[in-house]
């Protein structure tokens, strides 16, 4: 019985259209994503966890398939929910009930049948993928690692299958139990959209193992499980079922036949009762059934027939608003958009205040997919209400003109699009008023939702219900839009970015506080018109080709279109014709004639020119360098223009004369003028942006001359490019990148060697080895340039302040407009930024140095925070590394298009997402104090940067940015003492991990970092944190101020990692020197366990504490290739209280494999064990301490 | 003012041929198209009521030409389809007033009277704050009639309009079409003989897509006189004499087989002479016309 029940349920299948289509879709899918994986669309970078990782290794095929399957899953709820369904859709269940069925074997065939046929649907994945396999084998043998069969198979195994009962169970159960399709399609999109919307913002939940265990695709417990695998565990390994995995399969293995089992136990096979429909109050008189009948006649007006149009849209939107579909849509998205907010937008588990702008765009994000479905579900429900109802008939008899029909379901959609916004600002401000959040900017509300909300959507609206219209099938157009979806995924992913062939798309604007909606609405305008003059024209043409009656066939439509298409049609098409002609020609213009189109392929091909037209004449070639700089710059906020005319001064360092010099200038625009010793370029390369001078006079050596130039920088109209982001109306924050560049610059190359093969360029490395005297010739900020003297003088207009770094010298307005003259009173890095803003200025004062934070004038909240922040960095380094060389120290607020802080001389550029809106509650002693913390990094640079500054070498950003990272922990842990740095160094390991994993080329040694972030960053607050506890901050801090007092302001030959790690070696005492090692030069990491522990209160609440612990330490390679190697390390063990903050610490020599340590502890630990603040490198730092077992009295 | 069709012909894709060469011109008052399933009868009701499209032929209605100018014939059109459904969740009044809007009832102060006199008429005055979701299939089959009666419509064309009606509803329904129907053209397509012998002045019989008679049922009804004779039979009977005879119909009366036969003089064999009624006008119809 069981077994017949699920061949005939398989067979069924087997001859439905829709299955093959299902399996052609998944085939598909898989074969692209293969493909992309593959590189064989090179364009297309997938988020595939880094290029190492290869398109066949079973990491990869893990996720594939998961992600694939996951689409799956939307076909898979309607094979489950039609196998429970179809007796009572076809009414065929009286039929079948009332023979001899146990409901049992009934519904486990229907159910199992479902499943061996879905389970064997989604190999459809598995093939394509294998065929994706062989074609990339053919392109490129490179992009794949050995050919595992079973690295196919298992995901379906561990994950598919699993899968697929747990949900389909549920989905069956949803359809069994309600007869009805429609709450398996709630099911289905709330399951599948809330889970896609959840697990990004999961990411940053603390508890993982909890999100590994709760969430029902396994995804999560396959991702904590590999986070920190190497490339080559990831090319090889297949994730094990055991631990998390396993537990979150069995768990919800057992879910799925638990829901199966209720599902069972609660079907009943007969008539489900009627509610009795409720009575209805009979207020006004019946009117007499026998009256003569009064029925009036019809005398539409225009007017009427519009009032007619709104009528009936208001009366099918509220059908949809009723409707438990759309209820539960909403319910949903409501949610998520809630748990989104909750979860994200944090810096170091710290969040920020709910300002409004940043609500809104969480909550519409978050809302986005959900409304996309509900407009592309309720444009077939609203379209197809007449028929779907049986009223169609009766409708298209009547006199009601086309165009009203057609018309209210426009509008009864976009009252749902215009609904959707509503619940977005709902939830927006829900969330705002639950955080005790008052400041709320109802303008910002009204804007966002009207004009980038329900605005932006009309032609997506539109579009939705033309396809229903013109294809004249539900189904077939809700897949119509599906591939419109896919379409404009793939454009973007095929490096197309011509927004004019992209429906509805426009030019991103983003809010800041500073700028508020920015200065490019001209554009969105000029765009709104261009897609609704399509939108126009396509709803027109839907107009003509609607069907009315029963005719449906291709002759018919053309008949009614022909005589549909009358005199006033043809007047308003013809304006909407020239509409799109005309805004798309205005739009052409501005972005490929007025301004350049550039494109990332085109970028790319330009890098590849340049390196091939100068590499070989210039990267050798002796130039001039730049020793001074003296400019005026003139920022015009209002027309969105910077001007700048100064003089570099320029110095032949060499021992040849210098006739030949290659200068860069990065903007579009040529220069006003552009002469060199008084002479002017003889060529230039418009397109790249290059001036070639041969000069008449060489330069002898030794000799100065002056590189005059005139510059303006406006923003033309609109670009390609999107809206000005540096020179704005209220924020600008350029730098001196925009002046003149001297000599080859070997930071244009591309650095991909996979680009590199393309444009038949050779493989080249990163950067040079750290002792490369070449690279040390430059310092590695700039190439041209050593420190160099610096004066400017600024203006702008007269409600903004103009800044620059360097002493003020002199303030004063001339002609309304507000100036200001800035001098460097030492040598500079030749690295400027020049800002203004309307700030408002809060001044404080250090020993005898000027501070001032210069902010957006609401943007007060942590302005203490980083006062202290500078105070304190000022402090430290001062007193420990030598004297501050500025008398000013100043902080700007820039707005938020770009996040992050950044150190010039004595001005620290400071972006309004970071800090200023940081919400660090004193109530919550978790929350890290990120505005302190980051500004003590960038005060830290003023010294290591801008005093020390590492050549163009391996390792550079050690001596920079790592150091400025030690400054940073320092000052946080001698303000918040050293319990509270777990927490701070768990976020640098965790991020040091995944950088590792993603990494494209190699990882190297802190001490020849190539610039990677997760190494100079995340591992170097590691490593130097380690170092200062194992010899001593004081140890460190001598070293540090011997290494200052040998380099600063020294260069060329520039100071390189080599240099600072010989210096802290000879502050290391003997028995620590190969720990200098360990942290710079290798890549070391550590497998430490507590396995248990016990303790015994020996002596008035002090503990005695014996700890069994593990330690295995590795040393891996630069792709991630570990070997175990022997062990006698110091580490640190310790105990921590409830808290989780540090109780007792304690140094003590472990030994590889398991040993046992002992120690006193004044106070109950809650925990013991070994590394308690995850100082060292550790894949699962969260086993280190242990609950002690207490025993004797 | 008489609905004019002059060989109307009409082929699905499929290629069934549902009307062929029809004509029939039907004049004010009630016009009764009788036929079984599949006859053709709905298909050219939709033709008339424009929601279908006629290969050949023309329909006129008072001027109007069908084909070219749907919207004028809208402007005029009543219409009850065989099967038709209603939005669930809304209300019989507002389900009712918005197809009063649809039909262009615009001034709301007489589009209300319209409606209400309308549900009143139907007998669903009570019912009229009552979801459509709840209604029985009698219940909406009224209330589909009274739809069809909205803005005064000149051609009314009802489709099967009382399958699903107990007698007392039918009784109402043939009334109020009786009362309307003095000054308007009503086409009413049925396969109950007794709707047609009660309310028609003249009707057609449809078969395979052609009109196999037409006239005043009581005409017709006298053609058969003295032509009808009736006699109990057992089946190993009606075997014989449906061999020598053509059998009408064979009817159940109390439990027993009374055949009806047409014959020009009294069959042999205990025949008896038979009244005629317009059932048997339309089973000798059926019987005698070859099938399409």
């Amino acid at each position: 019985m069981l077994l017949s029940l699920i061949v005939f349920e398989v067979k069924r299948r087997l001859k439905m259209l829709s299955s093959w289509v299902y399996a052609l879709v998944l085939f598909s899918a898989s074969l692209l994503m293969m493909l992309a994986n593959g590189g064989v669309f090179s364009s297309v970078s997938t988020n595939s966890g880094g290029e190492k990782v290869l398109a066949n290794s079973p990491y990869m095929l893990f996720n594939t398939i998961g992600t694939v399957s996951l689409f799956g899953l939307l076909a898979v709820a309607a094979i489950f929910g039609q196998a429970a369904h179809q007796d009572f859709a076809h009414n065929t269940w009286q039929i079948v009930f009332t023979k001899n069925v146990k409901k049992g074997p009934y519904l486990l065939g229907r159910f199992f049948g479902a499943w061996v046929f879905s389970a064997g649907l989604m190999l459809a994945i598995a093939a394509g993928l294998l065929l994706g396999t062989g074609i990339v084998a053919i392109n490129d043998i490179n992009q794949l690692t050995m050919f595992s069969p079973l690295a196919y198979l298992w995901p379906f195994i561990v994950q598919v299958w699993p899968m697929l009962l747990t949900c389909g169970a549920l989905f069956f159960a949803l359809a069994a139990l309600t007869r009805r399709m429609a709450p398996v399609y709630v099911g289905m999109v709330v399951l599948v959209m809330g889970y896609l919307v959840i697990s990004t913002a999961l990411q940053d939940v603390q508890n993982q193992t909890l999100a590994a265990l709760v969430d029902p695709f396994g995804f999560f417990a396959f991702d904590v499980t590999t986070r920190y695998w190497s490339p080559a565990e990831r090319n090889t390994q297949l994730v094990g079922l055991t631990g998390l995995l396993l537990a979150n399969r069995v768990i919800w293995l057992a879910v799925g036949f638990g829901v199966l089992g209720l599902t069972v136990a609660r079907f009943r096979p007969m008539v489900e009762e009627q509610k009795r429909a409720k009575g209805t109050g009979d207020a006004e008189a019946a009117p007499l059934a026998s009256a003569p009948l009064a029925t009036a006649a019809a005398s539409p007006t225009s007017g009427s027939w519009l009032r007619t149009m709104f009528s009936t849209s208001w009366l099918a939107f509220l059908d949809v608003v009723r409707s438990p579909v759309y209820l539960s849509f909403l319910a949903a998205g409501f949610a998520f958009v809630l748990l989104i907010i909750a979860v994200s937008k944090q810096i170091f588990g710290t969040s920020t205040l709910p300002v409004t702008y940043q609500v809104l765009e969480m909550a519409a994000g978050g809302f986005r997919l959900f409304s996309l479905i509900t407009i592309t579900f309720y444009a077939g429900e609203i379209v197809w209400r007449e028929k779907d109802n049986g009223l169609d008939d009766i409708v298209a008899a009547t006199r009601v003109p086309s165009w009203v029909g057609f018309g209210s379901k426009l509008i009864a959609l976009l009252l749902v699009s215009a609904s959707l916004q509503v619940v977005v600002g709902a939830s927006a401000l829900g969330w705002q008023l639950a955080k005790g959040f008052t400041d709320i900017e109802w303008r910002l509300y009204a804007i966002n939702l009207s004009v980038f909300g329900f605005l932006k959507d009309v032609p997506l609206c539109v579009l939705a219900v033309v396809l229903q219209v013109v294809i004249n099938q539900k189904y077939l157009a809700h897949f119509g839009m599906v591939v419109y979806y896919a379409w404009s995924l793939a454009l973007t992913l095929l490096g197309v970015e011509e927004q004019l062939v992209m429906y509805g798309s426009e030019p991103r604007v983003q809010y800041s506080d500073m700028n508020g909606y920015g200065q490019h609405l001209d554009a969105i305008v000029w765009f709104r018109a261009y897609w609704w003059a399509w939108a126009a024209l396509l709803a027109l043409t839907a107009w003509l080709s609607l069907v009315r009656g029963r005719e449906s066939s291709r002759s018919a439509r053309v008949r009614e279109a022909r005589r549909r298409f009358t005199g006033p049609i043809r007047a308003v098409m013809a304006v909407a014709v020239l509409l799109v002609l005309g805004s798309g020609a205005f739009i052409f213009n501005q972005t490929h004639l007025v301004n350049r189109y550039v494109t990332a392929k085109e970028r790319e091909r330009e890098s590849a020119r340049y390196e091939k037209t100068y590499k070989e004449a210039f990267a050798k070639l002796p130039q001039p360098r730049i020793i001074g700089l003296d400019v005026k710059v003139d920022i015009y906020p209002e027309a969105l223009r910077v001007d700048a005319r100064g003089v570099y001064r320029l110095r032949n360092k060499t021992q040849t004369p210098i006739s030949k010099v290659l200068m860069t200038l990065p903007d579009d625009d040529p220069p006003k003028s552009l002469t060199l010793n008084g002479e002017t370029f003889t060529s230039s390369d418009s397109s790249l942006q290059t001036y070639l001078f041969e000069l008449k006079a060489p330069l002898a050596p030794g000799q100065e001359a002056d590189l005059a130039f005139d510059l303006s920088f406006v923003q033309h109209g609109f670009s390609h490019a999107g809206p000005p982001r540096s020179i704005v109306g209220n924020g600008t924050f350029i730098n001196n990148g925009l002046f003149p560049n001297i000599g080859y610059a070997e930071g244009a190359e591309l650095t991909d060697d996979k680009e590199r093969k393309k444009y038949d360029l050779p493989a080249k490395e990163r950067m040079l080895d750290r002792d490369d005297p070449a690279g040390l010739a430059n310092n590695y900020i700039r190439q041209d340039s050593d420190f160099i003297t610096f004066k400017a003088t600024v203006s702008t207009s007269g409600d903004q302040m103009p800044i620059a770094p360097g002493t003020v010298l002199k303030e004063w307005t001339e002609n309304g407009r507000n100036f200001a003259s800035f001098e460097a009173q030492q040598p500079i890095l030749n690295f400027v930024s020049f800002l203004s803003a309307r700030y408002l200025r809060t001044k404080d004062q250090w020993r005898d140095v000027k501070l001032e934070i210069d902010s957006h004038p609401t943007h007060t909240v942590n302005l203490e925070r980083m006062m202290k922040g500078m105070k304190d960095a000022l402090t430290y380094c001062s007193d420990n590394f030598g004297p501050y060389q500025h008398h000013q120290a100043r902080i700007v607020e820039f707005p938020r298009y770009q996040q992050f802080a950044q150190s010039f001389p004595n001005t620290i550029p400071y972006s309004e997402s970071i800090g200023f809106i940081a919400q660090v509650r004193e109530d919550k002693p978790d929350d890290i104090d990120y505005p302190y913390y980051v500004t003590a990094h960038e005060i830290a640079h003023q010294w290591f940067a801008h005093q020390v500054v590492g050549g163009n070498t391996q390792g550079a950003t050690v001596t920079s940015e790592t150091l400025s990272q030690y400054v940073a922990l320092m000052v946080m842990k001698h303000s918040f003492g050293q319990a509270k740095m777990r927490r701070f160094l768990k976020y640098e390991l965790d991020h040091y991990l995944m950088g590792r994993a993603l990494e494209k080329k190699k990882e190297l040694p802190l001490g020849r970092v190539e610039n990677q972030q997760y190494i100079h960053y995340n591992k170097g607050s590691l490593v130097m944190y380690t170092l200062q506890d194992l010899i001593g901050e004081d140890a460190v801090n001598r070293a540090l101020k011997r290494y200052v007092e040998a380099v600063k302001f020294k260069g060329p030959p520039y100071t390189n990692a080599t240099q600072l790690i010989s210096f802290l070696r000879e502050e290391t005492p003997a028995e620590h020197q190969s720990l200098i090692d360990d942290l710079f030069e290798k890549i070391v990491i550590y497998e430490n366990r507590a396995l248990s522990a016990t303790m015994k209160d020996v002596h008035e609440n002090t503990f005695e504490v014996t700890v069994k612990v593990k330690s295995v330490k590795f040393v891996s390679d630069a792709d991630g290739k570990q070997s175990e190697v022997e062990s006698n390390d110091l580490i640190t063990v310790g105990a921590v209280d409830e808290k989780g903050e540090a109780m007792m610490l304690e140094h003590r020599r472990v030994p590889k494999g398991e040993s046992e340590v002992t120690f006193m502890v004044k106070g109950r630990p809650a925990r013991v064990g070994i590394d308690p603040l995850n100082e060292l490198v550790d894949k699962t730092p969260d086993d280190n301490l242990t609950d002690p077992v207490e025993y004797g009295q | 003012m008489e609905l004019k069709l002059e060989g109307v012909s009409k082929k699905y894709p499929n290629g069934v041929q549902a009307l062929s060469d029809v004509s029939l011109t039907i004049p004010r008052g009630m016009f009764g198209l009788l036929g079984p399933n599949g006859a053709g009868k709905s298909t050219l009701m939709r033709c008339v009521s424009t929601l279908q499209d006629f290969d050949g032929g023309t329909i006129s209605f008072d001027g109007i030409d069908v084909k070219a100018q749907k919207e004028k014939l809208r402007e005029v059109l009543g219409y009850l389809p065989q099967d038709f459904g209603v939005y669930p969740k809304v209300t019989a009044w507002d389900m009712l007033d918005h197809l009063a809007q649809l039909k262009g009832l615009s001034v709301r102060k007489s589009r209300h009277e319209a409606v209400k006199g309308l549900l009143a008429r139907v007998n669903l005055w009570e019912h009229r704050d009552k979801r459509l979701g709840g209604f029985s299939g009698g219940m909406k089959q009224r209330f589909g009639i009274a739809q069809a009666l909205l803005g005064q419509p000149k051609l009314i064309i009802v489709d099967e309009p009382t399958a699903g009606l107990d007698p007392a509803e039918r009784f109402r329904f043939h009334n109020l079409l009786a009362e309307i129907s003095e000054d308007v053209v009503v086409l009413l397509s049925t396969h109950i003989v007794t709707d047609v012998a009660d309310l028609c002045p003249r009707m057609a019989v449809m078969n395979g897509g052609k009109v196999i008679l037409q006239g005043a049922p009581l005409a017709l009804i006298d053609d058969l006189k003295g032509k009808l004779w009736r006699k109990f039979v057992t089946p190993a009977e009606l075997e014989a004499i449906s061999k020598s005879y053509q059998v009408i119909a064979v009817r159940r009366v109390a439990g027993q087989r009374l055949a009806h036969v047409y014959a020009a003089s009294q069959p042999d064999g205990g025949f008896e002479p038979a009244a005629p009624d317009l059932e048997d006008v339309y089973f000798h119809q059926l019987s005698s016309a070859p099938r399409a």
